[in-house]
């Protein structure tokens, strides 16, 4: 792997990225394909939080940071893998560990890293991710708690975005609905930035969400980012209306997309029959905020 | 008696009229000043009727902007350009106000950087209302969002470097180029040239002249200098003045800000002072540190020194307008080589032994520069110098192009040198005309429209000679001599001192008097052989009546005379300068 093994200090436990990967690879007990881009994203978010924190450990070097991050990259993968559905993330997890390549100084790469890109995607990227999982088992202490143990959805971390979106959480129509309150009520409980609920699968709220998710995750006027939750599921819409109903919005059936501030209050609702075009939703926007 | 006391009457009465004409008070499109040529003195010429002016005189013709464009107005109405023109101002004016409140706050945010985050908020939503309820703009703000959306797409990042609002706001900055280009086609459409032309009229016929500024003639051919008028109405005016204000002060204010950002950068730089003691500090840890490090350090952080050096330089020649010059990406630069840098020689500094004060100086203001140039580069990112220096530009072009509409382009005066105009008699009148020929096709039919016809009369204002013959009846008043030889015709020759007068038509063209001295040969001794006679005469009516006293120097006598002069001229001898000269 390395020409000179590098000397690791193995994995602290208790420390922050640690718990971070850790929870990444804690799957649901059940996950169906249909939820698999949900919750892949979810763990990969966790595994990116664990991979932030890890890069200002000081104590670590290059080589170890790298072991380590795709380390806990198979492992996220394992847990689906495992749960037969490894072809279903094969590439997203192949992308991410290009990207820990990408994302490392040449002197902490081994030397199999180098000519991934041009090999058989995604094979030949997951290969080289079991070996440097293998190689760093094999470096480091052999006493690694169980990693990939079930956990209930409630666990589950919201997203940071879904696959072809800058930020926005796609909730599939087909959604295990327990999952998708899940979501929805982490998106709900989110109180950080101004968010966007974007409701039903029409072509309408296609479009929105299409003009909606770069405005939210670049709205510009030196303002926060913002998130945006496409809520597909049929089963989830009369949640969100009895939710509407709560916050005193009379004709919650008709609504498109919501629009709330950071401190979870409403803010605009656009019905099915309102213009939604870019202007609208930076407006919406600056007046959330 | 009576009835020659109303024949006086009636001609003191004219001579009157003529003598003072009644000046209006309204604004001429032109007003026409006379300098004479021998003491320079200028004097106005009367506004109405049909002015007298020196032949041999300069004629300065003063065409009054605001009285041409009134009168074009008056005359043609406004042009459809015109009409258009409140509209696009309109809107000049909301996107240079939302320009305006952004650089303010930009400023702000400069002066105080603990800028409390709502009053950027007030702004984005009152800024968002404005746009929101123009149906173009807000088609614009669409359109620009997208752009930015594509971009963002392709590159994420974008996010960091470029602000949304401030990209679209960017690019309304290039709708204000593109009101320069509408503005500058309105303006082109809505003038009216306006030209200036002279010409002498008499017996013969008529001839044009020219007049300096507004024509060139060369080989015998008149060519027009391109003169014009603006048909804007006086509202219209203000408008354009109140924009002009408008763009001034944002032109001002961008460049304020831009300057309040290279200030404050300035103030950042001393924070790098540590580079320049690290040689010092090398050079004391130089025994401890290996040679190999030593010289890998050395290099990489005078690298590091030159390039700060190198960007304050540039700094300190930066211009408001050089909209070529990018800050952000030279100071991102600059921290990308830091931390290679860092990278580079940390790892070598970290394995060198600690218990050496200079080599934790090292390690210390290695640490410090990279957090410093860190921070300066957040500042640099978060600051929009380039939608500031678009801001600058555009505002400036945009003062320019407005005063164009201020500004008709017409000169100031034109001037008709009458003397070079060529042959020319005293009674020759001069016509001027102020013309507006429309660009394109012509107005009511006409090809141009005269606003203004003016015509003078040319005489022979200052002293000069007229010689004249003519014919005496000399009455030899002391000569004993039969009745039969009183008031004998007697042929005579008299060189005349005459004036003209200014004011009056009577005298110049009737009476136009004269006194000289006057030679004639009588035959008092009636032996066949004329005597010499001279002496002084007076003469009026054209010099046809002349009367005067003389001496017969043949029988040394004196004689009085009467005289009728014929109806011819002979070249006179003015004593200033020549009536008709042959240029």
């Amino acid at each position: 792997m390395y020409p000179t093994p590098p000397k690791f200090l193995g994995i602290r436990f208790k420390s922050p990225w640690a718990a971070a990967f850790q929870a990444a690879v804690q799957l649901p007990e059940e996950v169906a394909a249909v939820d698999v881009p949900v919750v892949l994203a979810s763990q990969l978010a966790r595994w990116i939080a664990g991979s932030g924190i890890l890069m200002v450990d000081a104590g670590l070097s290059a080589a170890e940071r790298y072991c380590l991050r795709q380390f806990f990259l198979w492992k996220v993968y394992a847990a689906f893998e495992q749960r037969g559905l490894g072809t279903l993330v094969a590439e997203t997890i192949a992308r991410y560990g290009l990207d820990v390549i990408e994302e490392t100084p040449l002197s902490g790469l081994p030397t199999e890293a180098s000519g991934l890109r041009l090999g058989h995607f995604p094979e030949d990227v997951l290969k080289h991710i079991k070996a440097v999982h293998d190689y760093y088992s094999a470096q480091v202490p052999a006493d690694l708690p169980e990693t990939t143990s079930a956990a209930p959805i409630a666990v589950l971390r919201l997203p940071t975005t879904s696959e072809g979106y800058l930020c926005t959480v796609v909730l599939p129509a087909e959604m295990n609905i327990s999952l998708a309150r899940t979501m929805w009520r982490q998106f709900l409980q989110e109180n950080t930035a101004v968010r966007l609920i974007v409701v039903g699968r029409s072509a309408a709220a296609q479009a929105a969400v299409d003009i909606a998710d770069p405005i939210f995750f670049a709205p510009g006027g030196a303002q926060k980012p913002g998130r945006c939750l496409w809520a597909q599921t049929a089963s989830l819409t009369p949640d969100i209306c009895r939710w509407l109903e709560q916050q005193g919005y009379p004709q919650p059936a008709q609504a498109l997309c919501i629009v709330l501030r950071a401190n979870g209050t409403l803010s605009t609702v656009f019905k099915q029959s309102d213009v939604i075009d870019e202007f609208a939703l930076s407006e919406a926007f600056f007046n959330a905020c | 008696m009576r009835r020659r006391s109303s024949i006086f009457a009636i001609i003191a009465g004219f001579y009157c009229l003529q003598s003072f004409p009644v000046y209006t008070q309204s604004t001429a499109v032109l007003v026409i000043e006379e300098v004479n040529r021998s003491n320079g003195r200028t004097v106005p010429v009367p506004e109405m009727g049909l002015a007298i002016v020196d032949i041999n005189s300069q004629l300065l013709l003063r065409p009054n902007r605001e009285a041409v464009r009134l009168r074009a107005l008056q005359t043609i109405g406004q042009t459809p350009a015109a009409k258009q023109l409140s509209d696009r101002i309109q809107r000049i004016e909301r996107a240079l106000r939302e320009q305006e409140r952004l650089v303010m706050y930009i400023r702000r945010a400069i002066e105080t950087p603990h800028q409390p985050p709502d009053s950027l908020l007030l702004l984005l939503r009152a800024t968002m209302r404005d746009i929101g309820s123009d149906t173009l703009l807000r088609e614009r703000y669409n359109q620009y969002s997208r752009e930015y959306t594509e971009q963002l797409r392709i590159d994420p990042s974008l996010r960091e470097r470029e602000d949304r609002f401030l990209y679209i706001l960017g690019r309304y900055n290039e709708t204000l180029d593109s009101f320069r280009q509408e503005l500058k086609a309105l303006e082109k459409s809505a003038r009216m040239r306006f030209s200036l032309r002279a010409f002498r009229k008499d017996r013969s016929g008529g001839q044009r002249l020219h007049i300096e500024n507004f024509d060139q003639f060369e080989q015998g051919q008149f060519f027009e200098v391109e003169n014009w008028a603006l048909v804007f109405s006086a509202d219209q005016l203000e408008q354009l003045q109140k924009l002009r204000e408008l763009a001034g002060s944002l032109n001002q204010n961008a460049e304020w800000s831009l300057q309040d950002f290279r200030e404050r950068l300035f103030e950042m730089l001393p924070a790098l002072r540590c580079i320049e003691q690290i040689p010092t500090e090398l050079r004391l840890a130089s025994e401890t540190i290996p040679r190999n490090v030593f010289s890998l350090l050395d290099s990489t952080w005078n690298q590091l020194r030159e390039q700060v050096d190198g960007l304050r330089d540039e700094l300190m020649t930066l211009s408001s307008g050089a909209n070529g010059y990018d800050v952000k990406a030279r100071w991102s630069a600059l921290r990308a080589q830091v931390e290679l840098l860092y990278q580079k020689t940390m790892g070598q500094l970290e394995a060198l032994p600690q218990t050496n004060v200079h080599v934790r100086n090292l390690l210390n203001c290695a640490q410090q520069t990279r957090a410093d140039i860190e921070r300066i580069e957040r500042f640099v990112r978060a600051f929009p110098d380039k939608y500031l220096r678009r801001v600058y530009l555009a505002s400036d072009e945009l003062v320019d192009e407005v005063l164009r509409f201020e500004l008709d382009q017409i000169p100031e005066v034109g001037t008709l040198d009458l003397v070079y105009t060529g042959r020319r008699e005293p009674g020759d009148e001069l016509l001027i005309q102020a013309l507006l020929v429309p660009e394109g096709e012509a107005v009511f039919g006409q090809r141009f429209i005269v606003l203004y016809e003016r015509a003078l009369v040319m005489i022979q204002v200052g002293p000069h000679t007229a010689a004249r013959v003519g014919l005496l009846m000399a009455n030899p008043y002391t000569l004993q001599q039969p009745e039969a030889a009183r008031f004998r015709f007697t042929p005579s020759a008299g060189l005349l001192l005459k004036f003209g007068h200014r004011r009056s038509h009577f005298y110049n063209r009737f009476f136009d008097p004269g006194i000289g001295i006057v030679t004639a040969s009588p035959d008092f001794s009636l032996d066949g052989i004329p005597e010499f006679g001279a002496g002084l005469v007076a003469t009026a009516f054209r010099d046809i009546l002349s009367t005067g006293w003389c001496w017969n120097f043949g029988i040394n006598k004196p004689f009085y005379f009467i005289g009728v002069n014929l109806p011819f001229h002979l070249p006179s001898m003015p004593p200033s300068a020549p009536a008709t000269p042959a240029r």
